[in-house]
């Protein structure tokens, strides 16, 4: 039993932490650290910066490009970049489908796929929900058709996250109805570009137009696009779940939020009353012990003994944790948390803003927060696979 | 103990629900919403129904009803998101009457041509920190301070403004239409608007009644039509839910069937019924509102802000688990819960928050009291 981070991971921390911050731009880490509106500029470029690096791919292994970096030292980069104020990694591509790419994928799609990934050229989107299908993922139904080489696409896929900006899209589509839907689905990947294809932005009610969705015409796929093999995509999707997912807790970036709402609590004179002085320690102690959990976790990866399976839980807690503190934000605000003014979340802002400047962000930001518990596998679907892993 | 509605104040009910029903769809509402949340029409067909007037004297053209038929008027404006701001209007006609006061604005409340707005409010949640300012200069008093998120200074003629003259803190009626007033409105989360106003040698007459008075009745009165607004809202959004629950289908069954939502559907019809109770619980202790004493109106400012506590707790429960019931559907601006979810955030806040009135009975604990003793 060890709780220190060794020596040589403590250095490189130091490295990333000092490569961070000179390359991070101070304009974009204003607006993370202030919760302001990102532009797709925002994150394209972040993306590209840390791909000039080779550090978009940050979990990749060395055989592909990626810098083969242990659990503890990814943890420690997304704690060093979540600090410094940057953007989310926009996970599509890099954390979601280059995995499968590289474990299921041919060569020639490796070498095709990668470098843009690795890049942050290409922006990846992930079509996998559809109007039909949400938690019950396998019923999907877009369908693709053999036809010769080609592969014809119809169908809907929705909840779309940032696809308006998506280059690439990959998608779990139906190519056979013969026995359990889970076996009638492939994974295939489709130019955002082609004919038939049309994103339609659907507004939230944060006000913010964050997810789409994403209609299929007769769109035509090249067969080389199938990853892997026919009616074999579920695995894959299931192997993506699968992949260590502790960022799916946020611990990092909930940590440096906190710090928002402690700033917020003391220009609004609530640190010296005691029934928010409660509410803020409650929460950090609830933190705290998710942080130790991520960190059992990770140890027990980099170790490669017994991983703790425990992935549902840090969904559970991570998303319940987010909820709580944008909640505790929007009532620390008072009555102007009431104000709609979404265009005070422009960092350019200069025109009027109700109440003090972090006001703008808070209540669309507690709207917002009612996905985490819904997206990602809702925590319903996360409790059934706690529960199925200890009872009968 | 009667907690039956009368025949009259059913046909109340059904008139205001059908008039919802009918004039007031989310489609009207929508509209409504984007030309500024407010609709002099619906504001007219609202006083037709004799709604502005539910609560003045006959004697300035007002029905002269009770507590009572106001919560249910309140609950069914509440289960159509009406946006006009009748209760502002209520609220300051109320405590006009309390002034003896009626003289010059009652009939105009009453017959809905006059909007009346409450500008008490300088910092979070404490109506009582003042520093606009009161001067008594050749016989006339003029304000100059400014007031926080005044609901429907907007559209008000007349706005009920607190302000300090010498030591005391008194309450002043003033007319809109004066140069010296400044607003900045605002758009609110609910789709609303409220207004900072800037008040600068603005004439004013001072009302009969303390500040502290006015401050308790209104902030009663308030809650207690808040808590029944809450009401309604909360009925439709379990209603909603609930038939969701009922029709959407996922691997192959109603969601209604999986157990771990059928207890927490339990649960929100808990919560639902006992903030019902609640708000019963404060309109009935105002039924004598006219006539109650200071003391008794602190003493009620203790079951108002139960009810508020307890609206806040089921407010939070049945919004967030709606939501959360519905799936991705329930983030969606277009499908009609999330205007219902916004409404009841924004509720939260208004009036005071849970945290304030927690406070507030806390530091009353020795004055507390149960129903029946």
């Amino acid at each position: 039993m060890e709780l220190t981070f060794t020596q040589e991971e403590e250095s490189f921390r130091d490295e990333v932490r000092t490569w961070v911050q000179q390359n991070l731009p101070t304009s974009i880490a204003y607006k993370v650290h202030n919760a302001l509106t990102l532009t797709r500029d925002d994150m394209q470029s972040w993306a590209k910066i840390l791909g000039s690096k080779g550090w978009l791919g940050y979990g990749w292994p060395k055989e592909f490009g990626g810098p083969g970096w242990n659990a503890v030292q990814r943890y420690i980069f997304e704690e060093v970049c979540a600090q410094a104020g940057s953007p989310r990694i926009i996970p599509f591509g890099p954390v979601m489908v280059a995995p499968v790419i590289m474990a299921f994928g041919n060569r020639t799609q490796q070498q095709k796929f990668l470098p843009g990934i690795a890049s942050g050229e290409v922006w990846w989107s992930q079509g996998y929900s559809e109007p039909g299908s949400g938690s019950d993922l396998a019923s999907v139904k877009t369908k693709a058709e053999r036809v010769g080489d080609k592969y014809l696409v119809n169908g809907q896929k929705t909840w779309t996250t940032l696809g308006q900006y998506g280059d690439w899209i990959f998608c779990l589509v139906r190519t056979s109805n013969e026995g359990k839907p889970q076996t009638g689905i492939s994974f295939l990947l489709i130019d955002m570009a082609s004919p038939g294809v049309t994103v339609r932005p659907i507004k939230l009610i944060d006000g913010d137009y964050e997810v789409n969705e994403v209609f299929f015409d007769n769109v035509e796929v090249p067969v080389e696009n199938l990853v892997g093999e026919e009616n074999k995509g579920w695995t894959y999707a299931k192997f993506l779940l699968a992949h260590e997912r502790t960022g799916i807790a946020d611990v990092s970036r909930t940590k440096r939020e906190l710090e928002r709402l402690r700033r917020i609590l003391l220009a609004e004179g609530l640190l010296s009353d005691s029934r928010w002085r409660d509410e803020f320690v409650k929460l950090h102690a609830d933190v705290v012990a998710l942080e130790m959990l991520v960190l059992r976790v990770l140890a027990a990866e980099k170790s490669g003994k017994q991983p703790l399976e425990i992935a549902a839980l840090l969904k559970i807690k991570g998303s319940e944790i987010q909820q709580k503190y944008s909640e505790l934000m929007y009532l620390a605000g008072g009555p102007y948390s009431m104000v709609l003014q979404r265009e005070a979340m422009e960092a350019g802002w200069q025109g009027w803003v109700a109440g003090a400047n972090y006001h703008a962000p808070l209540a669309p930001t507690y709207l917002n927060f009612r996905k985490t518990t819904i997206y990602g596998g809702s925590n319903e679907v996360q409790r059934n696979i706690v529960s199925q892993t200890v009872l009968s | 103990m009667d907690f039956e509605f009368s025949e009259e104040q059913l046909q109340l009910v059904d008139s205001v629900n059908r008039w919802v029903e009918k004039t007031y769809t989310p489609q009207v509402r929508k509209t409504i919403l984007e030309q500024g949340g407010f609709s002099k029409n619906r504001y007219q067909q609202m006083a037709d129904l004799g709604l502005t007037g539910l609560l003045l004297p006959e004697s300035v053209g007002g029905l002269g009803m009770s507590s009572i038929e106001a919560m249910v008027v309140m609950e069914q404006l509440g289960r159509g998101l009406v946006l006009e701001p009748l209760a502002s209007s209520w609220l300051v006609g109320c405590l006009l009457e309390r002034s003896a006061d009626l003289s010059h604005w009652g009939e105009k409340l009453a017959s809905g041509h006059a909007i009346g707005g409450v500008a008490f409010q300088e910092t979070r949640h404490t109506l009582s920190a003042c520093q606009t300012q009161a001067k008594l200069i050749d016989g006339r008093y003029y304000i100059e301070g400014k007031k926080c998120l005044v609901e429907s200074a907007e559209h008000a003629h007349i706005l009920l403004v607190s302000a300090l003259l010498g030591s005391e803190v008194r309450i002043f009626v003033v007319e809109t239409s004066q140069t010296g007033l400044n607003f900045k409105h605002f758009q609110t989360i609910d789709g609303g608007r409220a207004s900072d106003v800037h008040f600068s040698s603005v004439l004013a007459t001072p009302l009969a009644i303390s500040a502290d008075f006015a401050f308790d009745l209104a902030q009663s009165l308030a809650l207690a039509w808040l808590c029944a607004q809450a009401v309604g809202i909360l009925d439709k959004i379990f209603q909603i839910t609930t038939e969701y629950l009922n029709t959407r289908k996922q691997f192959g069954v109603n969601l209604a069937s999986f157990q771990a939502l059928r207890h927490r559907v339990a649960d929100m019809k808990l919560q639902l019924e006992l903030a019902r109770s609640m708000s019963y619980y404060a309109s009935l202790s105002l039924l004598p509102w006219r006539t109650l004493s200071a003391s008794e109106l602190k003493n009620l400012g203790l079951v108002t802000s139960q009810a508020k506590y307890q609206l806040g707790q089921a407010m939070r429960y049945i919004g967030q688990q709606s939501i959360q019931m519905h799936g991705g559907i329930g983030m969606t601006d277009e499908y009609i819960l999330g205007q219902y979810f916004k409404r009841i955030t924004q509720m939260e806040i208004l009036w005071g928050d849970s945290f304030y009135h927690l406070d507030k009975l806390s530091s009353h604990l020795e004055d507390l009291h149960y129903v029946g003793s």
